[in-house]
């Protein structure tokens, strides 16, 4: 049985018909079933009389539009926390399994469109043809900044979004201004919007309107397969990353392994470099090492001496290595 | 695209360190030579009509296996015939087109592709314009075809159904049993082996189980998979579902994740039949082979994380896992 989020705060309004379980604080010791409709911090709220029958649909509904708030915030919490794709639409609540009844609003909320994998994969394909690649990924950080706002609010749900929400589910027609599901995105490419002005395309219109030609045997040409080839400098300021930031490597903590949470298998050379630098700085001797093979008739007397005997003298220790002969 | 019957490479054995999986084939499965330089989109096994298992990444003619069918980002499906070895355009789209399946009637037979111009449009091969265009509500993102259904999920969480019998038309539109955007979609079957509900994938490591005409409502449910434990314990790492593929002869079903692994599934006990290792990079695409001896999968980079861990050094894979013993159901208890 689920426990009344609501009991534990003091203030479900069903009370003993409550469907979830109201489990006895133990800082209050046990109390009897009359005072279960009471919390130590409000009135003793009206016994379930037989005439508020008529209300209890729409207080169910607005009991199973709070708790919503919570499913929002969980979300929101668990998809940036774990490093979901973030380019996703997002439906709060499932209509299909609420007792709410008929709402003319989508499910999903406004604003967040869906981006899949491999339209982004393409769009960054044709910009890197088009020389372009750089714009890509400005374009592409505007996006994910854009969207990693919106979530953030979902998470932190302040009076306005969760105001907005409610009223949203409960099927008003709101307006999301002033909200964070009020900011338009840029839309990326004009993959989502299905116009046939050339100029609001990314990717090019097939030249003629009736493209197939009689069924023409072709020759399969051999053509080399396109290659997508990053260019060699990555822009170091456009990266997006799903994880919430800040996200502070293991590295910080001065060790010499890598962090086991980063994606091992995915990790380019550059983010691979990037982690070394910031590991621990070994400290090096002040004395320059020498490293080349010095014959012996380059000693001192006194290195050579020292190289010679059994066991090196405190004090007289040469700081070259031994010559080749006398290894 | 290539055609192979050799099974080949050899096994590089990692060591038995637990950090990064060195082992590119960690479930010592075959490895198939020559796979693509480019991710592999999708896997299809050659149909049962040919004695040996071709396997090419695109869409087979289903009726002699003499065709193959590749669909693209040039906004064009092509048909390649195996014996003539050349190509030609058979489709076209106002922008990429994500899907093509071949569906065989017994009045017609034609080429189905979706698009992200938000259109459907059947093709007979013999014409240029297609004998039918159905209009999506969004950018066409996966199907599936089991005739005589056919399944269509878009952008914005769409599903739609569609009867094939005659000519196509659309039968139903469903409400998502998902809250994220979804992925992949496959049909399964009942007994008597008619197209009776379907497997759907989303981004958020879910797959709900969904019939056409459910006989309870409590027959549909989802669950959870690729997830797997962050460092912050309290949190899962979240990955796509990229492809779910269902056995043909025991109706078990496999998923593959963006997390580089793949995992079998009994629908009707409602368990878990195994998990594999982890690979390299994710797996994008899997498939069956006719008599479900073989499941084959492809590892390489889906764009998951974008541009920056886009690593062209990094090889592709196809492997051909023996699964037909790992895949028998769970005896319900």
């Amino acid at each position: 049985m689920v426990v009344c989020k609501f009991f534990l705060e003091g203030r479900c309004r069903f009370g003993a018909n409550c469907k979830n379980e109201h489990t006895q604080s133990e800082k209050f010791g046990r109390i009897g079933n009359a005072y279960q409709q009471q919390s130590f911090n409000q009135p003793v709220r009206q016994q379930y009389f037989p005439q508020q029958q008529k209300l209890k649909e729409s207080q169910q509904q607005e009991t199973n539009l709070e708790s919503l708030l919570y499913v929002v915030k969980d979300d929101a919490t668990n998809s940036m926390q774990g490093g979901q794709w973030l380019f996703s639409c997002y439906a709060p609540l499932l209509r299909k399994f609420s007792k709410i009844s008929f709402n003319k609003n989508e499910e999903n909320l406004p604003s967040l469109i869906d981006y899949s994998a491999e339209e982004l994969k393409w769009e960054a394909m044709q910009s890197s043809m088009n020389g372009q690649f750089h714009d890509y990924t400005v374009k592409l950080q505007k996006l994910s900044q854009s969207y990693q706002t919106i979530q953030r609010a979902l998470q932190n749900l302040d009076q306005a979004t969760s105001n907005y929400i409610v009223r949203y589910e409960r099927g008003e027609n709101v307006s999301p201004a002033g909200t964070a599901l009020g900011n338009i995105v840029s839309s990326f490419p004009a993959v989502n919007t299905i116009s046939n002005s050339p100029s609001q395309f990314s990717f090019t219109l097939p030249s003629t309107q009736n493209p197939i030609q009689a069924p023409i045997q072709q020759q399969q040409t051999a053509v080399a397969p396109f290659k997508f080839q990053l260019p060699l400098q990555q822009p170091a300021g456009a990266s997006f990353s799903f994880h919430l930031t800040p996200q502070k490597p293991a590295a910080a903590s001065f060790s010499f392994k890598l962090p086991s949470h980063q994606p091992q298998s995915l990790i380019n050379t550059a983010v691979t470099n990037e982690h070394n630098a910031t590991t621990r700085q070994i400290p090096v001797s002040t004395i320059p090492l020498i490293t080349e093979n010095i014959s012996h008739h380059q000693l001192s007397q006194i290195d050579l001496d020292q190289f010679k005997a059994d066991k090196f003298s405190f004090g007289k220790i040469p700081r070259v290595p031994p010559p080749i002969e006398l290894r | 695209m290539f055609g192979s019957t050799g099974f080949g490479g050899s096994s590089f054995m990692g060591s038995n360190v637990v950090t990064a999986p060195t082992n590119h084939n960690p479930m010592k499965d075959f490895e198939v030579v020559s796979p693509p330089d480019e991710s592999i989109s999708c896997l299809e096994f050659s149909p049962a009509s040919i004695p040996q298992n071709f396997l090419i990444a695109g869409s087979w003619d289903n009726h002699d296996g003499s065709k193959v069918f590749m669909a693209g980002c040039d906004k064009m499906a092509k048909c390649w015939d195996l014996n003539s070895n050349q190509s030609i355009q058979v489709a076209a789209h106002d922008a990429p087109i994500k899907t093509c399946h071949w569906i065989k009637s017994h009045n017609y037979s034609c080429l189905m592709t979706g698009s992200w111009d938000k259109t459907l449009k059947f093709w007979d091969l013999r014409q240029q314009s297609p004998i039918l265009t159905i209009n999506l509500p969004e950018r066409c993102y996966c199907a599936d075809v089991e005739y005589p259904v056919a399944v269509v999920s878009t952008a914005s969480r769409h599903l739609l159904v569609y009867q094939l019998e005659n000519t196509p038309s659309e039968a139903k539109r469903i409400e998502s049993p998902l809250k994220y955007q979804h992925r992949c979609v496959s049909i399964f079957k009942d007994k008597k082996g008619m197209p009776t509900g379907f497997a759907l994938g989303s981004i958020e490591g879910r797959v709900a189980i969904q019939y056409i005409t459910p006989s309870n409502p409590k027959d549909n449910f989802t669950f959870k998979c690729h997830r797997s434990n962050g460092t912050n314990q309290q949190y899962q790492d979240i990955y796509a579902v990229n492809d779910i593929k269902f056995h043909p002869v025991h109706g078990t079903l496999a998923t593959a994740g963006s997390d580089g692994r793949f995992s079998f599934w009994d629908k009707d006990s409602r368990t878990k039949l195994k998990t594999s290792e982890q690979m390299e990079q994710s797996i994008t695409a899997c498939c069956f082979n006719r008599d479900g001896q073989i499941f084959a999968y492809a590892v390489s980079y889906d764009w998951s994380k974008g541009h920056e861990f886009n690593n062209p050094q990094k090889k592709n894979y196809i492997f051909l896992h023996s699964c037909y013993e790992e895949m028998k159901p769970r005896q319900k208890s």
